[in-house]
């Protein structure tokens, strides 16, 4: 249902931004937009999988090998 | 001074400078002060007054140098195009991760204080809704409600301070020693690593007017912040004490929350909310247009308003994902941020100062 529900607002959000761009023919903004929906939507899910347990603080206490 | 519809002046940039060093001010300086310096903790924020000089000096200089240019291309001047896109990109990475850790730090700091049944996603969502909507007015109404705003700010924090002066102990302050100063340059880098997110701000230069004023305005900036992050560290080291500052979860609020005037007036603490709200809320979104503003010199866009609603997405997902904890998230405050910003605070605009310099030379050599 979470994924279900990111996948839409993701989704909702390009098209309504999208639509102008296309318009506009701002073919560089429109591949970044859709650049940024595919982020959203692979750190979205990938939150929704380990959202007990998901932590970018951690990742960079990692790389820095600090703790 | 007047400015156009998508432009601010210097003064208004350094008005949100400051009330976005209000919200760490009343979340982390005490306690951090207190914890390296101990009693001392209150004299830390004046060894930041000289780094911040230098890094207003060192930014003054170099747009001084690239008149009507913006940091973005400023950098690209010197370090080429791929070493300065490479260069902005690590400055994107770190506006993102601070818009993602303040937002994060906002919903868990309302939560742990007033609104303890309410989950933080929720907090989240409704305060991206809002940085989402006014970020389409541009950045003018930010800069514009912070010249509005902060006077209101630094009369409730003056109300506060005088209202706790009589609680302040003054063997909680004092002696300073000596040998304290090792401790205060500890205590002091949470302070200056605050200071330092006015280098990025200049990222948003090519909107700014009345450039000339800006070492004179600076420096009264200075002042304002360095006196207000004292008046917050003295009350807050003062009725406490070090050893309670240190250990409390919300030094500030623990101490708003002991004023009491003749019984009367009480459970002000209402106040320091309505200052983190706001304080958060402009700290948020400036890193939110300045990372808009970096996508749009490194990609070579024309116009990034269609980029908010999903970088507000985008941002929503990270605040949550950033800790498990607000435990994890004081730890990476502690330890690492400070050090993260003075490397791209003030070591990285010292090394860009430098570089100015020497292409100079070698220009009037080649010459």
């Amino acid at each position: 249902m979470r994924t279900f529900l990111l996948v839409l607002i993701v989704i909702v959000v390009i098209v309504i931004d999208i639509i102008p761009l296309i318009k506009k023919k701002q073919r560089k903004e429109a591949v970044v937009l859709l650049m940024l929906g595919a982020i959203t939507l692979a750190y979205g899910y990938y939150y929704n999988t380990h959202s007990h347990t998901a932590s970018l603080v951690d990742l960079v206490f990692n790389i820095f090998n600090t703790r | 001074m007047r400015t156009g519809k998508d432009k601010i002046s210097v003064r208004q940039l350094l008005f949100v400078l400051t009330i976005m060093a209000s919200s760490p001010t009343t979340r982390l300086l005490p306690k951090f002060a207190a914890s390296k310096a101990g009693q001392a903790g209150w004299v830390s924020p004046l060894v930041s007054v000289v780094p911040f000089v230098i890094l207003i000096l060192i930014i003054d200089s170099l747009l001084t140098k690239y008149k009507g240019q913006g940091m973005d291309a400023i950098i690209t001047n010197i370090f080429g195009k791929f070493l300065g896109k490479v260069i902005l990109s690590v400055y994107l990475l770190w506006a993102v991760w601070l818009a993602a850790m303040f937002m994060r730090y906002y919903s868990e700091r309302l939560t742990s204080s007033i609104y303890p049944d309410i989950n933080n996603n929720v907090l989240i969502l409704f305060t991206l809704i809002a940085i989402a909507y006014i970020m389409r007015s541009g950045f003018t109404v930010i800069a514009r409600m912070s010249e509005v705003m902060l006077p209101f700010i630094g009369m409730a924090l003056i109300m506060l301070a005088l209202f706790l002066l009589p609680k302040v102990r003054t063997d909680n302050l004092l002696p300073v020693y000596f040998n304290d100063i090792g401790p205060i340059f500890e205590g002091s880098f949470a302070i200056t690593g605050t200071l330092s997110y006015l280098f990025p701000m200049f990222f948003l230069s090519d909107n700014l007017v009345n450039l000339k004023s800006f070492r004179k305005f600076g420096y009264i900036a200075t002042y304002v912040i360095i006196s207000s992050i004292m008046v917050v560290n003295i009350i807050t080291i003062g009725v406490l004490s070090s050893a309670t500052a240190s250990r409390c979860t919300m030094p500030v609020l623990t101490v708003v929350k002991q004023i009491s005037l003749m019984d009367t007036i009480e459970n002000i603490e209402a106040i320091v909310v309505a200052i983190w709200i706001f304080t958060d809320f402009t700290l948020v979104t400036t890193m939110l247009v300045i990372a808009l503003k970096l996508m749009k010199s490194i990609f070579g866009l024309s116009d990034a308003t269609s980029l908010i609603n999903i970088s507000a997405v985008l941002l929503y997902f990270l605040s949550m994902g950033i800790s498990t904890n607000k435990f994890e998230l004081e730890a990476f405050s502690d330890r690492l941020l400070p050090q993260i910003n003075l490397a791209l605070g003030y070591v990285f605009p010292v090394v860009l100062f430098i570089l100015s310099k020497l292409k100079r030379k070698n220009k009037a050599a080649q010459n």
